[in-house]
C-alpha cells in the first residue's frame, strides 16, 4: 500500500514537471498570457484616470463608487478570457496533433495525467492572477490616491477583492482545462468557454430581473461577486457564495472530464 | 514480448478487430502487414492502452499496459510522427515524455544523438520534415531503452539513407534480444527487415508464420526460359508435365518443372536455350494472394492480377 502510494507520488510528480514543461516551452504562454495581463492591466487602470475628484461625486454616486472592486470589473475581462482560452489549449493542443497520446503512453493512470494538468495550469493562473491582480489594486489606488478616493489593503474587502480575484483567474483556467478535456477540440472549447463567461451574461442580461438566480451563477457576477465591496444584491453573490459557486463549477466540470478521459479512447 | 487473446474491437456494426490471438516473440523482427483498414493500427493502439478493447486482451511483458508501471521502460513505440506541438523544440518535446516517465536528460540527449538528432534538438518541431518528424517520434520510442518496440509506419518519409538507418537499428534491436513489431506497407523493405510476419485483413488474423515460409507459400514460383524455338520447346515442356505460359517478348514462364529438367528437356529436343532463370516469389506477391479476400477498400478496376 504504501509502496504504491509513493509509486503513484512519483508518477504525478515527475507529470507535473512534465506538464509544466510543457506549458513554458511553447509561445502560446511565453507571449499570450504577458501580452493579456499587460492589456488587462491597462484597461483596468486606466478609466480610473478619468473619474473625477471625490468633492466633485454626489453622495449616492460616492456611496457606489467601489475603489477596489473596479479593478476587477472591465478591463480585467480580458486577462480572464485569455487564460480561460490557455486553459482550454493546454489540453486541446494535445488531442489536436495527436499528442495525447504521447502523454498517456508516458502516464497510463489518465486521472494522474488530468490531475497533474490542474495542479501546474491552475497554480500558474493563481500566481500570474495574484500578481496581477495586486498589481491593478496598488496602481489603481496611487491614481486614486490624488482624488481622496484610495483605499487600502487594510479596508473591509479590499484585500479579499485582491486574492478572490487572482483566485478567479485560477478558476478560469481550470474552468477552461475542463472544458477542453470534455470537447477536445479547441474551436468548441473555445467557444463553450466564451459562451459560458460572455454569452451567458448577455442571456440574463437580456432575461432582466426573471433571470436573477441565473444570473447570479454566471462568471461575471461571480467575479463581482468575489471582488465587490459594496455588498450583494439579487443578482449578485455574496463573496462566500461566489466562492462555493467556483467550486461548484470545479467539482461538477472535473467530474465530467475525469469519467470522459477515463472511458474514451485516446 | 505482447501477447493478443482474442482481442477485439467494434464500432457500432464495424468490427475493426476480430478475436486476434497473436504473441510478438523476443529477439525478432515482426512485421505487421494488412490492407489499409484492416485493423492494424486499431490492434496497436489497443495493445498500448490507447484504445479499449470490446473483447478480449493484450498483455505487453505479461501484464495489460495501464497497469504497468515504468511503461516507457517496458515498450516503446512510434504511433504518429505528427504528434507534435510545432512550437515547441525537439529537445523539449522529448524532455516532457521523460519528465513524465522519469528518464533522466542525459538520456534525451543520448537519444537524439543515437537518432541524428543532436544539430537540430534546439529547433522546433514545426519546421522539422517528415522525416526528421519520424526520427524525433523513434528517439521518444527510445527514452526507456525498452525490451519492445511498436513502430507503426516508421520508414514512412525518410530517403534511402534513412530507410536503411531504422532497418539497421531494428535489426540490431532484435539481435539484442528485444521484441520489434513493425508495420509498413513497403514490402520490398519489409522483405529485408522482418523475421517473421503477422498479416490481418478486415480485422482477422491470416497468417503468422515466418517470413520464408509466408513468402514461399506463394505459388508464383516459376521458371523462365528464353529459346531459339519457344513454340516446339514449349510443347515439349507441356509434354513433360510443365505448366507453361509465354511471356509477350517471346519468353517462356514454366512451373511444374525443375530448372534441371527443363535444360535436359531442351537439350534432348535439340533447342538451344538462351536464359533459364528461376523467379522466386516476392513478399509483395505472397502478400497480394493472401490478402486478396480480404481487401477493404480496391480500385474498382483493379490492376491486382
Amino acid at each position: 500500500m504504501i509502496r504504491g502510494a509513493m509509486m503513484r507520488g512519483a508518477m504525478m510528480r515527475g507529470a507535473m514537471a512534465s506538464e509544466w514543461l510543457k506549458l513554458r516551452s511553447v509561445d502560446s504562454m511565453r507571449v499570450t498570457l504577458p501580452l493579456a495581463c499587460a492589456a488587462s492591466f491597462a484597461l483596468a487602470v486606466l478609466p480610473f484616470a478619468s473619474d473625477p475628484d471625490r468633492s466633485a461625486m454626489s453622495a449616492g454616486r460616492l456611496a457606489r463608487y467601489d475603489p477596489a472592486g473596479y479593478c476587477f470589473s472591465g478591463g480585467f475581462l480580458v486577462v480572464v478570457l485569455a487564460v480561460g482560452v490557455l486553459g482550454t489549449l493546454s489540453v486541446t493542443s494535445e488531442y489536436g496533433s495527436g499528442l495525447i497520446g504521447t502523454t498517456f503512453l508516458a502516464v497510463p493512470r489518465r486521472r494522474t495525467v488530468l490531475a497533474a494538468k490542474a495542479a501546474v495550469v491552475g497554480i500558474a493562473a493563481l500566481l500570474a492572477g495574484l500578481v496581477l491582480s495586486l498589481a491593478t489594486f496598488l496602481t489603481a489606488q496611487r491614481i486614486l490616491s490624488g482624488k481622496h478616493l484610495a483605499v487600502g489593503l487594510g479596508d473591509p474587502g479590499a484585500l479579499r477583492a485582491v486574492l478572490g480575484a487572482g483566485a478567479f483567474l485560477a478558476v478560469t483556467a481550470l474552468i477552461g482545462l475542463a472544458v477542453g478535456t470534455l470537447l477536445r477540440r479547441a474551436t468548441a472549447a473555445t467557444a463553450a468557454v466564451l459562451g459560458l463567461y460572455v454569452g451567458a451574461n448577455l442571456v440574463t442580461g437580456a432575461l432582466g430581473d426573471a433571470a436573477d438566480a441565473a444570473g447570479r451563477w454566471t462568471p461575471v457576477q461571480i467575479l463581482k461577486g468575489l471582488t465587490s465591496t459594496r455588498g450583494a444584491s439579487a443578482s449578485l453573490p455574496s463573496p462566500t457564495a461566489a466562492a462555493l459557486e467556483c467550486l461548484a463549477y470545479l467539482v461538477v466540470l472535473f467530474g465530467l472530464a475525469t469519467l470522459a478521459i477515463d472511458r474514451r479512447d485516446a | 514480448m505482447i501477447e493478443t487473446h482474442e482481442l477485439t474491437k467494434r464500432y457500432g456494426p464495424t468490427t475493426a478487430v476480430d478475436r486476434l490471438s497473436v504473441v510478438i516473440r523476443p529477439g525478432r523482427v515482426t512485421g505487421f502487414l494488412g490492407p489499409n483498414g484492416s485493423g492494424k493500427s486499431t490492434t496497436l493502439r489497443m495493445i498500448l492502452g490507447l484504445t479499449r478493447p470490446t473483447g478480449g486482451h493484450a498483455l505487453v511483458g505479461g501484464r495489460p499496459y495501464a497497469a504497468l508501471r515504468h511503461p516507457l521502460h517496458e515498450v516503446g513505440a512510434l504511433l504518429d510522427p505528427g504528434a507534435v506541438h510545432a512550437g515547441r523544440t525537439a529537445r523539449d518535446h522529448l524532455r516532457a515524455i521523460a519528465l513524465a516517465a522519469g528518464i533522466s536528460s542525459a538520456r534525451v540527449d543520448a537519444v537524439l544523438e543515437l537518432t541524428g538528432l543532436t544539430t537540430v534538438s534546439r529547433r522546433r518541431v514545426g519546421g522539422f520534415s517528415l522525416g526528421m518528424r519520424q526520427r524525433l517520434g523513434i528517439a521518444a520510442a527510445l527514452l526507456g531503452d525498452p525490451p519492445v518496440l511498436v513502430l507503426d509506419e516508421p520508414i514512412n518519409g525518410l530517403d534511402p539513407e534513412g530507410i536503411q538507418w531504422i532497418r539497421t537499428l531494428v535489426r540490431g534491436m532484435a539481435a539484442e534480444g528485444r521484441a520489434v513489431l513493425l508495420s509498413s506497407h513497403l514490402m520490398a523493405e519489409m522483405e529485408q527487415t522482418a523475421d517473421h510476419l503477422v498479416v490481418i485483413g478486415r480485422g482477422r488474423l491470416i497468417a503468422d508464420t515466418g517470413m520464408a515460409e509466408f513468402v514461399r507459400r506463394a505459388s508464383r514460383t516459376d521458371v523462365l526460359v528464353r529459346a531459339a524455338d519457344p513454340a516446339r520447346l514449349a510443347s515439349v515442356l507441356a509434354r513433360a508435365g510443365g505448366d507453361v505460359s509465354s511471356e509477350a517478348d517471346g519468353a517462356l514462364a514454366v512451373r511444374g518443372l525443375a530448372p534441371r529438367r527443363i535444360g535436359d528437356l531442351a537439350a534432348e529436343a535439340d533447342v538451344a536455350v538462351h536464359e533459364l532463370a528461376v523467379r522466386g516469389a516476392t513478399l509483395e506477391q505472397a502478400y497480394f494472394e493472401a490478402t486478396e479476400h480480404a481487401v477493404e477498400y480496391r480500385a474498382s478496376e483493379g490492376g491486382r492480377r
